[in-house]
């Protein structure tokens, strides 16, 4: 019998610093079959547990093209991210998944689209951005918006020099607060739409970050004439089982971890209790 | 297969009939006695989820000694040995009265009796008492002083339905303490008249009929100008079958509960006019504690005392209490850093633990035999669901090896022994002799003596606010501060730590165009401070709020604690202060 | 469905014949309470008849326990050993539950077994059998009348292994799958057939166990329902049963269809374990997230959240019945005196 909450051991390959608070741990699976055979949808997440301390959800943020080994961006901020934190290449932790409905790919195809995120919404955009620059032909307009709230916060910064040379996607970022050594952009990521030369029309828009800035964001594209279901962001809930069973992260009549955490503006507003 | 074993919960002064249920050694749940007077087939969370803080791993397997910074594990014989040279030590430099004895609402009857006879034939030392000093002692001398040596006619859980006017003092004493607000919502549906007094209420549930925007200290003053009151409320509150209920960690000083008291039984009152009161604890054994004698003997000093400026006290052994989270003030907490020598007998990983020269295992309250006295003066019987974990060993255990080494002799007695002499030298617990009488469901009640009005106490009523209030409610029992609820999975989310901040109204933030984290300068007669701001809407107008464990920027605005002269204790006042913006 | 008659005086024998295959669960009074105990050579017969009390908890606690250890590890050298503990491979009967609880049974088996199997419900689901006695007289806080629970259970509506028909000195015994069927092919010789003027009597109890239960105070259920999916309930409403919750999760312990649960997690030095336990929406910490923000801070809401999960279409349309049996724990477990009966009644009061 298969069973749904025990872990599968997962060594850590790598660790990389992205900022202060943030690292970037590449796993894969100790035992080769799932090795072999581990595939995630982008959009999707992971149960990772430190053992004896916790066991927590996270994004998958690499590219799902190269699935045996995967990459989370984690932010220090509780007791399993801190033990998290702690851990060195070569360390044990116990990985269960992929859960969640995942991004829309197919659909996405032969349309423009705009990805919006905001400090640490760009992570689980990236699972998304990577598989669509593979295919880049079968899209139309790629442009993103990134914004954070110092140049200290901002995650994947050599990734983010590539974005801005290459002609394959248009890429923009903008801070809250800037520092001496900063000449781009100040202000919240909605003060770049004036200036982005947003493509509206046969558009899907992706908006991933703080709820604070969500709520915005979709203000501003609904104004700009974006339908709420071509508005496509996720939602976090307090989570334990990832499967739809402990109950926590029920919002209206539907989980977060089955139905969710990727829903249309459309389905927000469907859900009985207020989202955003 | 699963066991029942039908206990007492040991949260808080309820005193829940609950079964812990077990599987081999675990603990895998918890379930409400249903024909148990207080918990009626109910629990609160913190009963619900007992099971999980015995499922922790934190406890002390064997005991530890202080090496340098560290504590190291070591055997028993070693760790006794340091602590009975150190006490051998002290008695011969200093004599008996440089070593105090700390008791503990959080063990037994029977264990708290052996650590007085303890501390009077072995040590020879009359500094005696519990943590209880500051969180509940105030409440319990006054209720002494009215009920000539006990508490007389308190009220019983269940009588509380019945009654026609209720008075409660702090939201908490309702919600915090679901068998007492069952009651309360029961009397509500049958037509009594609840008021609650509360300065830190901005809004009363809708069972209450009245609030009345008053700490306890300042109610007798309230009750007396009449014309203050709505006249129903007056007129209720002076009829027959009252029952008042409180919280006793937060009376302050003793003299503001018996003129509370006084002011609620008329002069000419018969004996059954007197309110039915129901003092409620976050210790479980608070009452019995101290009616086994927790309390300085003849020329002993109170632990408020103990830990003053000029004390001969140099050592303190402490038996099951988190005491270094129990302290009032600032100077107590050097003092008490700056001891000579402290030894703790407790069952998880505490602060107090942490900063010990020695550490010894003791059981949990689910893992031993004895009695706990509940709010209402219920006396009632623990059962283990198993024996105690790993190698600690009983208080009583301790006590003998110690007084041995020393060259005593402690006699080894039973539970059943042992109440048996406390049901001869401790008065009114005459009835636990009968062990019988102690296996029903529901305990014994101690019999109330004869109730006498109390003495006419003085109390300076409190100066009209000016500008803001300053409310500062005694969190030292606080559940955030209780390791027993950091070692529950759930109860640990459920009670967050609070972060260093004074609590203002929303509407006066605004007003004072102060944001969520931004500090405000706080200004008393006697000094400032400047702190920052958290927002809560539960937080009347005008009213500012700090938790008493924030000793720094409390003692910056009140100077020195206030005294409680009847019960040789401090406490930190309410205070007039101005706010401005920093 | 197949109906034999057992004449009380036999239902021991039957149930120590039973007893060779399978481990039995009966109710028994301990310390004056009644729980649901392994059979030990002794039967209660008024605790296995028509107007027999619940039970405290409902039998849920034996295939979803109150906690259970998901799985331990033991860390060596680099590597660590996870060990899921050992399932209970006995095959077991739960004799005398009652109507409301065999629904409740079968309701969290839909949630459990389906779309992301349960493996620890199932291990412990799967060997059971379930004998339930028909109610024929309503106990205090019953209502199962008004949530489809009871007091009878019927083959078109609701599936379950055997009932048992009180009828004085016999039981009508009626098997309705094959585990069901099992239990009575161990020995043939110990039931009868019944003869029309029996089937005749069996309806008559169940007709006038209908009017007793009728007769209590009812609860509408569908005025609730349609109140609370159409979202039209006051938030003052929500407000005021709010504030007679007490939060302390009693209500969602010790009712048959609540299956939420929390994780806990310990170690010290090379081993731990992690294990599950019941939880309660009830709890403000159920929703809190580890930055501090709270989807449901105020009481109020997650009361709502509570009777939205229990009433509403959509979920009903998901768990193909509402979750609630009318089993009435919830009216003893709870202190603020909210359980389903008042909050349904003040709902339709508006």
């Amino acid at each position: 019998m298969d069973n749904i909450y025990l872990p599968h051991k997962a060594i850590i390959t790598g660790i990389q610093d992205e900022t202060y608070d943030t690292k970037t741990f590449e796993f894969e699976f100790v035992e080769r079959a799932l090795k072999e055979n581990f595939r995630f949808l982008p959009g999707q997440f992971l149960e990772i547990s430190v053992l004896g301390i916790g066991e927590a959800p996270f994004g998958v943020v690499s590219n799902p093209n190269h699935p045996e080994r995967f990459r989370v961006t984690i932010r220090a901020v509780g007791s399993v991210t801190r033990a998290l934190h702690e851990l060195k290449t070569g360390d044990r932790v116990g990985i269960r998944g992929p859960f969640g409905n995942g991004f829309p790919f197919d659909e996405m195809k032969g349309k423009n689209i705009l990805f919006v995120a905001g400090g640490i919404g760009l992570p689980p955009l990236r699972s998304l951005i990577e598989p669509m620059l593979d295919s880049r032909s079968e899209f139309k307009d790629i442009q993103i918006l990134y914004g954070a709230r110092s140049p200290a916060d901002l995650v994947y910064t050599d990734r983010l020099k590539e974005w801005e040379k290459t002609p394959e996607i248009r890429f923009m970022m903008s801070v809250d607060v800037g520092d001496p050594a900063w000449t781009g952009n100040v202000g919240v990521v909605t003060t770049l739409f004036p200036k982005a030369g947003l493509m509206t029309q046969n558009a899907v828009a992706f908006v991933c970050g703080p709820p604070v800035m969500i709520r915005f964001v979709i203000l501003e594209l609904l104004g700009r004439g974006f339908a709420p279901e071509n508005i496509i962001s996720t939602l976090e809930r307090y989570m334990k089982c990832g499967v739809g069973k402990c109950g926590h992260c029920a919002v209206g009549h539907k989980y977060i971890c089955l139905d969710g955490p990727v829903f249309s503006y459309k389905d927000m507003m469907k859900l009985s209790e207020k989202v955003v | 297969m699963i066991k029942n074993t039908p206990t007492i919960c040991s949260f808080c002064s309820n005193g829940c009939g609950m079964f812990i249920r077990s599987d081999g050694k675990e603990a895998v749940g918890c379930l409400p006695m249903t024909l148990h007077p207080v918990s009626e087939g109910r629990l609160c969370h913190r009963g619900w989820n007992r099971f999980q803080n015995l499922r922790s791993l934190n406890r002390f397997s064997l005991p530890l000694v202080r090496e340098g910074s560290n504590l190291k594990e070591a055997a028993w014989s070693e760790a006794l040995q340091k602590t009975t040279d150190k006490i051998s030590e002290l008695l011969s430099r200093y004599g008996p009265q440089s070593i105090g004895v700390i008791g503990s609402p959080w063990l037994t009857n029977e264990d708290n009796y052996r650590i007085a006879q303890f501390s009077l034939d072995i040590l020879g030392t009359s500094h005696l008492d519990g943590s209880y000093r500051f969180s509940g002692a105030s409440a319990l001398t006054a209720l002494d002083g009215l009920f000539s040596g006990s508490f007389g006619s308190l009220a019983t859980i269940p009588a509380i339905a019945q009654s026609p006017t209720i008075l409660v003092i702090g939201k908490e004493s309702c919600r915090d303490f679901s068998p007492v607000g069952s009651r309360l919502i029961k009397a509500f549906l049958h037509g009594s008249t609840l008021v609650l007094a509360d300065p830190l209420c901005a809004r009363k549930e809708h069972f209450f009929k009245y609030l009345l925007p008053h700490p306890l200290q300042s109610l007798a003053a309230v009750f007396k100008d009449k014309e203050s009151l709505p006249p129903e409320v007056s007129t209720r509150l002076f009829e027959p079958g009252l029952a008042l209920i409180f919280l006793a960690d937060q009376v302050g000083s003793a003299a503001s509960l018996l003129s509370l008291l006084h002011s609620l039984s008329p002069q000419s009152a018969t004996e059954n006019h007197l309110p039915l009161v129901l003092p409620l604890s976050r210790a479980p054994n608070l009452k019995g504690a101290w009616d086994m004698g927790i309390r300085p003997l003849e020329n002993g000093l109170t632990l408020h005392e103990m830990l003053g400026e000029e004390s001969e006290v140099k050592a303190l052994l402490i038996f099951g209490d988190d005491l270094l989270n129990h302290l009032v003030t600032s100077s107590m907490l050097v003092k008490f850093r700056n001891l000579e020598f402290v030894s703790v007998a407790d069952r998880f990983f505490t602060d107090t633990a942490r900063m010990a020269h020695c550490v010894l295992p003791i059981p949990l309250l689910a893992e031993t035999e004895g009695t706990m006295t509940n709010s209402e003066g219920r006396v009632q019987k623990l059962r283990p669901f198993v024996d105690p974990r790993g190698e600690s060993r009983s208080v009583a255990h301790i006590l003998q090896d110690l007084s041995q080494r020393l060259g005593k002799d402690f006699p080894m007695l039973s539970e059943p022994e042992v109440r048996k002499e406390i049901s001869k030298n401790v008065f009114p617990y005459t009835a636990v002799a009968s062990e019988s009488d102690l296996e029903n469901v529901g305990g014994i009640l101690l019999p109330p003596p004869t109730a006498q009005l109390p003495c006419e106490p003085s109390e300076a009523a409190e100066q009209g606010p000016e500008g803001y209030r300053l409310l500062v409610p005694n969190t030292l029992y606080a559940w955030n501060r209780n390791q027993m609820i950091h070692e529950s999975p759930v109860l640990n989310i459920e009670y967050p730590g609070d972060r260093p901040a004074v609590r203002m109204n929303p509407l006066d933030a605004r007003e004072l165009k102060i944001r969520m984290g931004e500090k405000i300068r706080i200004r008393s007669d006697r000094g400032e401070t400047q702190t920052p701001v958290e927002v809560d809407e539960n937080i009347p107008s005008k009213v500012l709020m700090i938790p008493s464990h924030f000793v720094e920027p409390v003692e910056s605005l009140a100077g020195q604690a206030a005294q409680d002269r009847a019960t040789r204790t401090v406490f930190f006042p309410n205070l007039s202060v101005s706010v401005e913006k920093v | 469905m197949e109906q034999v008659v057992l004449l009380k005086r036999e239902l021991k024998h039957w149930v120590d014949l039973i007893r060779e295959d399978f481990q039995v669960f009966v109710p028994s009074r301990v310390y004056g309470e009644t729980f649901f105990l392994p059979y030990a050579g002794h039967l209660e017969p008024d605790l296995l008849c028509g107007n027999a009390a619940l039970p405290y908890l409902p039998p849920k606690d034996l295939v979803f326990p109150q906690s259970e250890t998901l799985f331990s590890f033991t860390r060596n050298a680099g590597d660590v050993d996870l060990s899921v503990p050992e399932r209970p491979s006995e095959k077991r009967v739960f004799l005398g539950i009652r109507s409301c609880d065999t629904v409740g049974l079968h309701w969290l088996d839909h949630f459990y077994l389906n779309n992301f199997r349960d493996s620890y419900y199932q291990s412990r689901r799967d060997p059971v059998t379930l004998i339930s006695i028909a109610c024929s007289q309503p106990m205090k806080n019953c209502f199962c009348i008004c949530c489809e629970g009871g007091p009878f259970l019927h083959p078109e509506t609701t599936a379950f292994d055997i009932q048992l028909v009180d009828l004085e000195d016999h039981y009508l015994v009626e098997c309705n799958s094959e585990k069901g069927k099992a239990l009575v092919d161990l020995n043939r010789n110990l039931f009868s057939q019944p003869d029309p003027s029996m089937v005749e009597a069996r309806d008559q109890v169940e007709i006038k166990s209908h009017t007793r239960f009728l007769q209590e105070p009812t609860s509408y259920m569908s005025a609730a329902i349609r109140r609370i999916t159409s979202n039209s309930v006051p938030p003052e409403v929500w407000t005021e049963l709010g504030e007679r919750c007490f939060d302390d999760g009693g209500c969602t312990f010790v009712c048959p269809c609540c299956s939420c649960f929390g994780v806990g997690y310990t170690a010290k030095g090379e081993t731990g374990c992690h294990y599950r336990f019941w939880d309660s929406c009830d709890y403000s910490g159920f929703t809190r997230e580890v930055s501090g923000h709270n989807p449901r801070a105020e009481k109020g809401e997650r009361f709502k959240r509570r009777f939205f999960h229990k009433l509403s279409y959509h979920y009903v349309k998901k768990d193909v019945r509402i979750g609630c049996v009318g089993c009435g724990r919830c009216i003893t477990a709870c202190p603020g005196e909210v359980g389903m009966p008042a909050v349904v009644e003040r709902l339709r009061r508006g």
